[in-house]
């Protein structure tokens, strides 16, 4: 008889997998530090009108440009808008985008890549060959185009962001299907003679969730960048609607005057970003079967 | 390797094929009547049927796209709004975001290589942790919020810079390198993290490869073994990467030349598209297309030349 010394002997694979990367995720302070302020701007988004001092577009024309004070905490804009309400508010608008976009990156290059790995054949080349022609234009010029042809606003932003980082899925979905068709279990389901659809969603796609799950951490921060630059070009969400993006070109004409208009709607930018790759390099760390600890 | 060359080049050529013909349907997707909009004042039918046989409109779209092509390949990009030849404005434009571009490319690289083997060689220490953690800063920051910044501080603050604008090398190589300064660092700042990244991880594989071993088994100093055998191999690596980042360079060269105010080839792409001119977007956004294909190509054929072992792993089973 033998004895179970461990609980986790009693758990299927997949569930041991991920009861490890809790636990050397648990081990990497900075992955942890990175998914509360990822938490916090993603729940200030949801949240704004309770959070957000002022509304986002209230002006008070008797402290336009005013500094930093207990009313306004971050000072105010040329308008004598609020800008800690307007980084809390325009937080919705790089949220949106950066999930959005990774989801709808996904959403195309997920499926594609499966495909393409899974039946290979003539199928593979032609897929690979399309998406070299995706990413012969960069997403500015994509955006740029997509805003000629549909007038610019946040969702053809988000849409070319999310056609641009599209060709990045279907390169790690088609890797992982070329890697997991070779598993023993693959090889054991076809030959006791599982469907396609079955292999594919059952025992393919469950175990490349995780390197998905690193794919999307790194996207949406350059999505989140994305957008950013994107309406700072007049090319993603249009004035007034508050967006870091927007608030940093409305900033330019007052650099010498208040360069703190410029700076925190940047530094917004960039622990949003930070967080979200902090979070992306811990997840990477975690799941590299290199990592001993 | 003539096989891996002649493989190479046809896939290049069938990407730019199926680019020339996305920018074309895409351009013809664009709202509005591109005889109205060469028709000026113009609004009668006659004319404006006129104007739509002149320029071969009133055809099925393969003819005109194969009419198109002709035109292209004799270096032809049509006429824009203001009836000046697109392949001279892109002709005249182009030097300026290449200079941008190059000097970006030098600094990224030159930053990104040496702080990725300081990062390697002194693995787990103080200079390590500080090089990924700037490097990890370098690609959450948004670059056009850098330039800002750099302007309030060096040309603002300091007087040390100019604020914006350009001046051709040949007319003042010392104006030119002073107004370049700061966009070269802006846009070459994400460069620089994603290389000192690249350039890390493959100076740690190379470190504990079997032949660095071997070299310091034979007694070579630390420098030679670093310096000759293990950076030469994680070079061919940063190569790839430089070539993959083009797409990113073209995108931070748009955003870049707008902050700075810089009359250059992606300063041109965004009025392309505010002032709606269809003729120069279809130019513009194809040279950019077709430049990257042809620059990925290169790139692709200098590391099969620099690392042979991808020649053979290339070739189809």
């Amino acid at each position: 008889m033998t004895v179970v010394e461990d609980a986790t002997d009693l758990l299927s694979p997949r569930a041991r997998r991920r009861r490890l990367l809790r636990k050397r995720l648990a081990r990497r302070p900075f992955a942890l530090l990175g998914f509360a302020v990822a938490a916090i701007f993603i729940l200030a988004a949801i949240f704004a009108p309770w959070v957000a001092p002022y509304s986002a577009s209230a002006t008070d024309f008797n402290a336009v440009l005013a500094k930093p004070s207990w009313d306004h905490l971050l000072g105010t804009d040329e308008l004598g808008r609020d800008i800690l309400s307007r980084i809390i508010w325009g937080a919705r608008a790089s949220i949106q985008a950066g999930v959005l976009a990774t989801c709808l990156a996904m959403a195309i290059g997920v499926p594609i890549g499966l495909v393409a790995g899974y039946y290979r054949g003539w199928i593979d080349p032609v897929i690979s060959r399309v998406t070299d022609v995706v990413l012969a234009f960069p997403f500015l010029i994509l955006a740029v185009g997509l805003a000629a042809i549909m007038g610019p606003s946040l969702l053809n932003a988000t849409i070319a962001l999310g056609v641009g980082a599209a060709p990045g899925f279907v390169r790690v979905a088609r890797g992982e299907t070329l890697a997991l068709r070779e598993e023993d279990y693959v090889r054991a389901a076809i030959a006791n003679g599982a469907g396609d659809g079955t292999i594919i969603f059952r025992h393919i796609v469950p175990n490349m969730t995780s390197t998905l799950l690193v794919q999307a951490t790194v996207t949406i921060p350059a999505a989140i960048i994305g957008e950013a630059v994107l309406s700072f070009l007049g090319l993603g969400v249009q004035p007034p609607t508050p967006s870091w993006g927007v608030m940093l070109a409305d900033a330019q004409s007052y650099l010498s005057q208040a360069p703190r208009l410029a700076v925190y709607p940047g530094l917004a930018i960039f622990f949003c970003a930070l967080a979200f790759n902090l979070l992306g390099d811990g997840l990477r760390d975690a799941l590299d079967p290199r990592t001993t600890r | 390797m003539g096989g891996f060359l002649l493989r190479k080049v046809g896939a290049a050529l069938v990407v730019i094929v199926l680019a020339s013909m996305l920018v074309f349907l895409g351009v013809r997707a664009l709202p509005g009547d591109p005889a109205l909009a060469l028709g000026g004042e113009q609004r009668d039918p006659e004319v404006l049927a006129q104007i739509r046989h002149d320029y071969g409109l009133d055809q099925p779209l393969p003819v005109q796209y194969v009419h198109w092509m002709g035109h292209v390949l004799r270096g032809d990009l049509g006429t824009d709004q203001r009836k000046l030849s697109v392949s001279h404005t892109i002709v005249t434009k182009l030097p300026i975001t290449l200079e941008l571009a190059g000097l970006a490319i030098v600094f990224g690289s030159a930053l990104g290589i040496l702080a990725g083997v300081i990062a390697a060689v002194r693995r787990g220490k103080a200079s390590d942790y500080a090089a990924t953690t700037v490097a990890l800063a370098g690609l959450s920051v948004p670059h056009f919020w850098l330039g800002l910044l750099m302007i309030v501080l060096f040309a603002v603050d300091l007087h040390w810079l100019p604020a914006g604008g350009y001046v051709p090398f040949a007319q003042d190589p010392l104006g030119n390198l002073e107004h370049m300064v700061m966009p070269a660092i802006v846009l070459g700042a994400g460069l620089s993290a994603v290389v000192m990244r690249q350039m890390r991880s493959a100076m740690l594989d190379s470190l504990n490869a079997d032949y660095v071993r071997t070299a310091r088994a034979k007694g070579l100093s630390e420098r030679s073994v670093v310096g000759k055998h293990a950076l030469r191999n994680s070079l061919i690596t940063v190569t790839t990467i430089i070539g993959l980042q083009l797409g990113a360079l073209i995108s931070g060269a748009v955003i870049t030349e707008q902050i700075f105010g810089i009359a250059g080839f992606g300063r041109l792409t965004i009025d392309a598209v505010q002032q709606r001119d269809y003729a120069l977007i279809q130019g513009v956004v194809l040279v950019v297309a077709v430049g990257y294909v042809v620059v990925n190509l290169l790139v692709d054929i200098a590391y099969s030349l620099l690392n042979p072992r991808i020649r053979i792993v290339a070739r189809p089973s």
